[in-house]
């Protein structure tokens, strides 16, 4: 065999080529490492270093240190482990740099769920006499499912200093496990709190829409104490608190996905005033807002923001922008890719009518990805000639509304108006379409803004299907 | 309008080549020297690559001499990435269809010379022929001895069994 074969940087980047394999499922991705790992002495170690980078569960490494298996408590070791030979744990612990891991009992079986029994055991055998032990030394990214049967914090176990991100996730069935649940977020955050890591990314998922309490305070301290904070996706509702802790800790925040309660007493424009004053580097911005009206006026603090990406708005109202309004946001936000401003409430009055769709295309039209607005097309008033083709250059997704309906009718003169504007392939996203599964078969049936959509990506059958 | 700079490289069987200095600048080794050394018209000694591999390698760094060069960069994030988004182009999976020992000599002869892509293109190629096979397909295909204990193979696949349910 060649001497390549046997030069671990060598086959590490070998490997590495299978790891990043587009064409490969993660499934087969990681059953052909597992196959190099059985080649021979000199490919086990790089093997098993590609192969253990992104574990999908914590019981593959808790397994190294005995049998476990399945009881009602979740996954337990079948024999005691305390003598158990650690050093195969040691040595593959130290490859993981991201852990995902569903710590939840599915329809009543303990189906990944660690037994709190199993980890104290764990960690006795690797740090004798702590109580406390990080499992995984070099961990990167953890994303944590915490489910109903919270039993305590095992999330803490995993989390090392060197942590950059960390997604958690806490969603249950009933109300009767919410007492669970919000155990598991308040002990997680306080303890994050007080770890020597400093996320960069954090992903706070709360399926329980608005959040009790003590679990809004430990979030507060828990943003307060972040240095580095870059990504911030949270849906707890916001709160004052937890909007004045961000703008006071000393993170550089440059991506926030959250969600505005309109019985919070904390409306967008104030958040929007004290963002564009605290984050003026901010790029991406995406606010669910249950209630109230979103318009220019509590915009436009962000044209601060001359670094903004991303701007996605949903509320029950979004008053329709002027011409002018939407060349000052042009103007702001020259690298502008994503604007998304909807109205959830079904029979929001003010719509955008369509020909503004001109206007976003002069103005934004060399950066623009992806466009939602909802559209009004009328039965009468007439769609402006395109003058300069194409002038969205780059978009991909034109979104339109999902509440108002194009008059029968007028749909062709949309899908003119429309190819005429954007590039060949843009693809229009109707908010409903998915309801109603796919195109019927005779395309002569199709009607309203799904009817745009197929002529917009099959422009042949204008005036002819 | 003057010759574009040259410099000239020697094989390790004692080969030399004239190359324009843009191309020979692929390799970071060779830009590294020139940069230590001074332009000289002394030949560069490439003591690690032999006449026929180098005449390869510098077909390559021909072909590829407009590119941007990746950038050094200490994140070993951005060098995922750099792997992630990189297909191998038509030019260069013809350019790498080769037996198999002149394919290790160029994946040596890039690492050695530092030329990232052509490591790259050599090492993607490599792992395109091993993904989807067995431990014993694998070395049949590259004549490896299996060298574990059966003990030590079953120890392996316990630690591994995970990899192949989920």
């Amino acid at each position: 065999a060649h001497r390549v074969l046997f030069l671990p940087e060598l086959l590490l980047e070998i490997f590495d080529g299978i790891d990043a394999d587009p064409g490969l499922n993660s499934k087969d991705r990681r059953a052909s490492l597992a196959s190099c790992a059985l080649v021979c002495k000199a490919w086990e170690g790089p093997a098993n270093d590609c192969l253990w980078r992104a574990l999908p569960s914590a019981l593959a490494l808790l397994g190294l240190l005995g049998p476990m298996e399945c009881t009602e408590e979740g996954w337990d070791y079948v024999t005691d482990i305390s003598n158990a030979d650690v050093s195969r744990f040691r040595r593959l612990s130290n490859c993981v740099l991201t852990l995902t891991h569903m710590n939840t009992s599915v329809w009543g079986n303990a189906r990944s769920k660690i037994s709190n029994k199993t980890l104290n055991a764990a960690i006795s055998v690797l740090s004798p006499g702590s109580t406390f032990g990080c499992l995984l030394p070099r961990l990167r990214t953890l994303s944590w499912y915490s489910g109903a049967s919270y039993t305590g914090p095992q999330v803490l176990s995993f989390i090392s200093p060197s942590l950059e991100t960390f997604a958690f996730n806490c969603i249950g069935p009933s109300d009767l496990r919410r007492i669970h649940n919000l155990e598991s977020g308040v002990d997680t955050l306080n303890a994050l709190a007080n770890q020597t890591c400093q996320l960069r990314r954090i992903l706070f998922t709360w399926g329980f829409g608005r959040a009790a309490e003590p679990l809004e305070a430990a979030f507060s301290k828990f943003i307060r104490n972040q240095t580095r904070l870059q990504f911030l996706s949270s849906l707890i509702d916001f709160t004052k608190d937890i909007v004045e802790a961000l703008t006071s800790s000393r993170s550089t925040l440059r991506v926030l996905h959250c969600r505005l309660a309109a019985t919070r007493d904390l409306s967008f424009l104030f958040v929007s005033e004290i963002l564009s004053n605290r984050f003026d580097s901010l790029q991406e911005l995406n606010v669910v807002q249950s209630d109230g009206e979103i318009n220019f006026a509590s915009i436009s603090p962000l044209l601060a923001c001359r670094s903004l990406r991303q701007l996605c708005l949903r509320t029950a109202r979004v008053a329709a922008l002027h011409p002018s309004e939407v060349v000052a946001m042009a103007t702001a936000w020259p690298k502008i890719e994503e604007l998304r401003l909807r109205s959830s409430l079904i029979g929001a009055l003010e719509l955008h009518p369509l020909p503004i769709l001109s206007v976003f295309g002069k103005s934004m039209g060399s950066t623009l990805q992806t466009l939602g607005l909802d559209f009004e097309v009328d039965e009468t008033t007439p769609l402006p000639e395109v003058k300069i083709p194409d002038v969205f250059n780059v978009l991909s997704q034109l979104r339109v509304g999902e509440i108002d309906r194009i008059p029968g009718g007028r749909e062709e003169n949309v899908a003119r108006y429309l190819t005429a504007l954007c590039p060949s392939g843009v693809s229009i996203v109707v908010g409903v379409s998915d309801l109603f599964g796919d195109p019927p078969e005779d395309k002569s049936l199709l009607a309203g803004w799904d009817k745009v959509a197929y002529l917009v990506q099959n422009p042949q059958y204008i005036g002819n299907l | 309008m003057s010759a574009a700079p040259q410099v000239t490289l020697e094989s390790s069987d004692g080969e030399k080549f004239k190359v324009d200095k843009e191309v020979a600048e692929r390799s970071v080794l060779i830009k590294n020297m020139i940069e230590d050394v001074g332009e000289s018209d002394n030949p560069i000694p490439l003591p690690n690559v032999n006449a026929s591999v180098l005449k390869k390698v510098l077909e390559y760094c021909e072909h590829h001499r407009g590119d941007p060069l990746p950038a050094a960069d200490a994140d070993p994030s951005n060098d995922d990435n750099r792997k992630r988004a990189t297909e191998i182009s038509d030019w260069d999976q013809k350019f790498i269809q080769v037996d198999q020992e002149m394919l290790f000599e160029i994946i040596l002869a890039a690492n050695y010379m530092d030329i990232k892509p052509l490591l790259d293109v050599g090492c993607k190629t490599v792992a395109n022929m091993i993904k989807g096979k067995t431990p014993e397909e694998i070395r049949k295909l590259f004549n490896i001895v299996n060298d574990f204990t059966p003990e030590e193979e079953a120890q392996i696949k316990k630690e591994n069994e995970w990899a192949e349910d989920r």
